[in-house]
């Protein structure tokens, strides 16, 4: 490992100083985060509401309570000006001045008198002077009520004022700019009960009036109608408007029944223009509720379509209808504050990382410094490097791998200074050996050359060498002729020789069948003699014929035929050698020698010989034809035994490598040196008028021995005896 | 042996047909005898072909054989009888002058009863055949064509 790559493992991302300020710092921006977001929202699943939810019902509360002032208040403001307009128009003072009134102006009209001068009449009169007076005192001492008027009810012409401006005006003609007023209206409402409302405009007029309407009764008959002014502007809006509490975006509101604006609103719509009362309807969800009679606490969106937190409250003013009004503050100021401490919060937290990463900086430094040092001494050590020192101090684990690491490099430097002794005793070994190996060189170098001499020779030796090669293949070729054409004069010897003596015999019976026939004839033709009676000298001739020559020549006749007989056999038995196959089995020679000795027995039984037989290894040979080997072996020993000692016959044998060697020893009369080599030819016998033998004994069993492979050799002294010695495969699979 | 078996002697050599009837009649043989001098005349016989003497049925034989004829040797002989479903039952005694290991074992395998050698000491072949004799006296020789 290189310096390069040890500094490439570490990533921007991967070491432990970033891991740790990555993990470290992630786990606690999620606590803060974690803390300060159920600090705020609440827990889920628990009854911890959350400083949110804890603000919004603080807002609710306070929003219900401004709402409740204010509803109680515009209903006390309400029921005020029904007691007064009542007491007003049921005082019996403006009742019967109505009365005396009405019928005085009845009168004139009677008269004839109409229009300003019938105005102008009125003017004059005690009981109108009287009335206006009532009126302008109420006018002054009520701050409240603005213009105190009474009308007819039927022609809506008005009877009394303050003053005498307004005097024979109809009131009717003075008409709302919004809605319809007439005496419809009025009986409508009268038939309710004695108090009608209008909030309206009137005509030419920017200021909302809210006008209260009451009759005066005359014994049940309505006689006129008292109206009161109220300047909405100088007295309600006031109070909606003041009593605090709201900040900066809050407000109050009032709707009519079909939730057109009574009052102005503090804030222009979304695209920028500016509601005007009874003209502009609210379709936000607050007023809607609270023209509608119901009351309670919403977050919604207000008419601008920004969310709110409101209250709405109904305000009951005729029996069938009233007013909602809306106390609303925006949610954005609501929750301005602990939004505001949920930002600090995240800064801080943002801030606490830092610090915190500073922090675990300096402490990881700490910890990664020492790793990297030893990091650093690993790669010089890995570089060679063997001097380097680890001083690192602390006493933690890495102190104490720091001094792991001093101790496996001290070793390292050992065995590398014990290496390099090594290697430089190898050195100088290499340097003698490589000076030898120079001188060496030169030799070689002389050595090539000869070589090459060398080769250059046996090239032209090799030419050479392939023409007489082929010249021995030519030879070869032509011994194989001469020798497929020997292997077929072979076999047709054979079957001659096979066919010969075959047919040879054939004759031979006759000649011993009927030579035997002979002696039996001759012995009944002795039978008659002796009953016959004949000369004794012809007797004595014929019985001579009979008992001497007649059985002398029958007597050659039956050798000869005996001689042939046993020359044929032999021949036989050489033809069929060459003929049949060998069948090779594993042999016990112990028994296959019982069995030899077995069919010998009659033979001597005769003789003096006596025969010791040792314990005999085993051989892989043709039974029949070893048995025949062993059984003309003992033969010979038996027929050329030395009349004049008692004959001993020894077999043995022993292991050699893969043959087994069997040895028949005899004590009998020995071969000269000079016949050894012939006895195994064909016909050859020693001493041959001396033993009856066909000769052929040796010759098949050299035979025999041949197609096994195998080697008879003899050794012998003349008078002594004869050792022959048979060497057979020990194995199956060693011989042929 | 009962009288009516027929000895039949398929030998090509009179001289040794000679013999082995005078032997037979001297061990006590006083059946009648058929000789033949090849393999064909005896197979003509038993198959009842060609001008000479046939076998009968109802009757027995008893064939001696000598292995090696002109024309049909005694091993065609013997197989072409062992093939025949009824002369199978016939038995037929070896006589030949080989005494090589080899064809007696094929001769065995191919069914013969006995196998004689002819030694050339007549006392052995007198023997033999006496011994013969005597076997042929106390054998039960089945009649041919008899469970036809």
């Amino acid at each position: 490992m290189n310096n390069k790559t040890g500094e490439k493992r570490i990533g921007l991302f991967s070491g432990i100083r970033t891991k740790m300020l990555l993990y470290f710092g992630l786990l606690f921006i999620i606590t803060i985060s974690l803390l300060e977001l159920s600090r705020i929202y609440g827990m889920p699943f628990t009854e911890f509401m959350g400083e949110h939810s804890i603000e919004q019902a603080k807002v609710f509360d306070n929003l219900s309570l401004v709402a409740d002032l204010k509803k109680e208040r515009l209903e006390r403001l309400l029921t005020e000006m029904q007691n007064d307009i009542t007491m007003f128009s049921k005082d019996p003072f403006v009742k019967l001045s109505i009365v005396e009134l009405k019928r005085k102006i009845q009168e004139n009209i009677d008269n004839g008198i109409s229009g300003e001068t019938l105005w102008a009449e009125v003017k004059k009169w005690g009981t109108f002077k009287e009335l206006s007076l009532y009126l302008n005192l109420i006018n002054n001492s009520y701050a409240t009520y603005n213009e105190p008027k009474i009308f007819d009810l039927k022609t809506g012409v008005t009877l009394a004022w303050p003053g005498d401006l307004e005097i024979g005006t109809f009131i009717y003609e003075d008409s709302y700019q919004h809605s319809i007023f007439n005496r419809d209206t009025l009986e409508k409402a009268f038939k309710h009960g004695d108090i009608y409302f209008h909030v309206g405009m009137h005509k030419g007029e920017e200021n909302i009036d809210f006008d209260i309407y009451a009759p005066i009764r005359d014994s049940e008959m309505i006689v006129a109608v008292l109206k009161l002014d109220i300047n909405v502007s100088d007295f309600i809006l006031p109070l909606l408007h003041t009593g605090g509490g709201l900040g900066k975006t809050g407000e109050a509101l009032l709707v009519d029944h079909e939730r057109r604006i009574l009052t102005p609103l503090k804030h222009p719509l979304p695209d920028e223009t500016v509601p005007k009362p009874l003209e502009y309807k609210i379709l936000a969800k607050p007023a809607l509720f609270a023209s509608r009679g119901e009351e309670g606490l919403i977050m919604s969106e207000d008419y601008r379509g920004i969310d709110v937190l409101a209250a709405y409250r109904h305000i009951p003013i005729t029996s069938e209808a009233g007013w909602g009004m809306v106390v609303k503050k925006d949610k954005d100021e609501v929750f301005y504050e602990l939004n505001k401490t949920m930002k600090y919060s995240f800064i801080i937290s943002v801030f606490g990382v830092f610090a915190f990463c500073i922090l675990i900086f300096v402490f990881i430094n700490k910890i990664t410094n020492p790793i990297m040092n030893l990091r650093e001494a690993a790669i010089r050590v890995g570089h060679g490097d063997l001097e380097t020192t680890m001083t690192i101090t602390s006493k933690d684990e890495i102190g104490d791998l720091a001094d792991d690491f001093n101790e496996m490099r001290l070793k390292l430097k050992d065995s590398y200074s014990g290496l390099e002794e090594k290697v430089r005793e190898k050195t100088e070994e290499l340097v003698e050996t490589l000076k030898d190996s120079k001188e060496r060189n030169v030799d070689l170098r002389e050595t090539r050359d000869a070589m090459l001499n060398l080769v250059e020779d046996l090239e032209t030796s090799k030419e050479a060498l392939e023409e007489e090669k082929l010249h021995l293949e030519d030879i070869k070729i032509k011994l194989q002729v001469l020798n497929a054409e020997l292997n077929n004069k072979n076999k047709e010897l054979e079957s001659i020789l096979f066919a010969a003596s075959h047919d040879l015999r054939t004759p031979l019976v006759n000649i011993q069948g009927f030579g035997k026939e002979l002696q039996y004839t001759i012995d009944d033709l002795t039978a008659e003699l002796q009953k016959m009676e004949i000369p004794p000298d012809i007797k004595n001739k014929v019985s001579s014929l009979i008992k001497d020559d007649i059985p002398e020549s029958l007597s050659f006749i039956r050798t000869g035929t005996a001689k042939m007989d046993a020359l044929l056999s032999a021949l036989l038995q050489i033809s069929r050698l060459g003929r049949f196959q060998l069948v090779l089995t594993d042999i016990d020679m112990n028994t296959l020698m019982a069995d030899v000795l077995n069919s010998l027995e009659y033979k001597l039984k005769d003789s003096k010989i006596k025969i010791e037989v040792d314990d005999l290894p085993s051989c892989t040979a043709d039974s029949t034809q070893i048995n025949q080997v062993f059984t003309n072996l003992i033969e010979n020993a038996i027929k050329y035994h030395d009349p004049s000692r008692d004959g001993i016959i020894k077999v043995s044998g022993y292991v050699e490598k893969d043959k087994t060697i069997y040895c028949v020893e005899d004590n009998g009369i020995g071969i000269a040196p000079e016949y050894q080599d012939q006895i195994f030819k064909l016909f050859h016998r020693l001493e041959p008028e001396k033993n009856i033998g066909e000769g052929l004994g040796l010759t098949i069993i050299q035979k025999i021995i041949d197609k096994h492979n195998g080697d008879i050799r003899v050794e012998s002294e003349e008078g002594r005896g004869s050792k022959f010695f048979v060497t057979l495969a020990q194995k199956k699979e060693d011989s042929v | 042996m009962k009288k009516e078996v027929v000895v039949i002697i398929a030998e090509d050599d009179e001289g040794h047909a000679k013999l082995i009837r005078k032997n037979l009649e001297r061990a006590g043989i006083k059946n009648k005898i058929i000789h033949f001098t090849d393999g064909d005349e005896t197979l003509d016989f038993f198959f009842k072909r060609g001008k000479g003497a046939k076998s009968e049925k109802g009757k027995s034989y008893l064939l001696l054989l000598d292995i090696r004829m002109p024309r049909v040797n005694g091993f065609e002989v013997l197989r072409q009888l062992k093939a025949d479903k009824n002369l199978r039952r016939i038995p037929v005694i070896m006589i030949t002058t080989t005494d090589d290991p080899k064809e007696v074992q094929k001769c065995h395998e191919m069914g013969c009863s006995i196998y004689i050698s002819k030694p050339i000491e007549y006392e052995k072949f007198v023997n033999a055949i006496k011994q013969l004799g005597l076997f042929l006296l106390v054998v039960e020789v089945p009649k041919l064509n008899t469970e036809r």
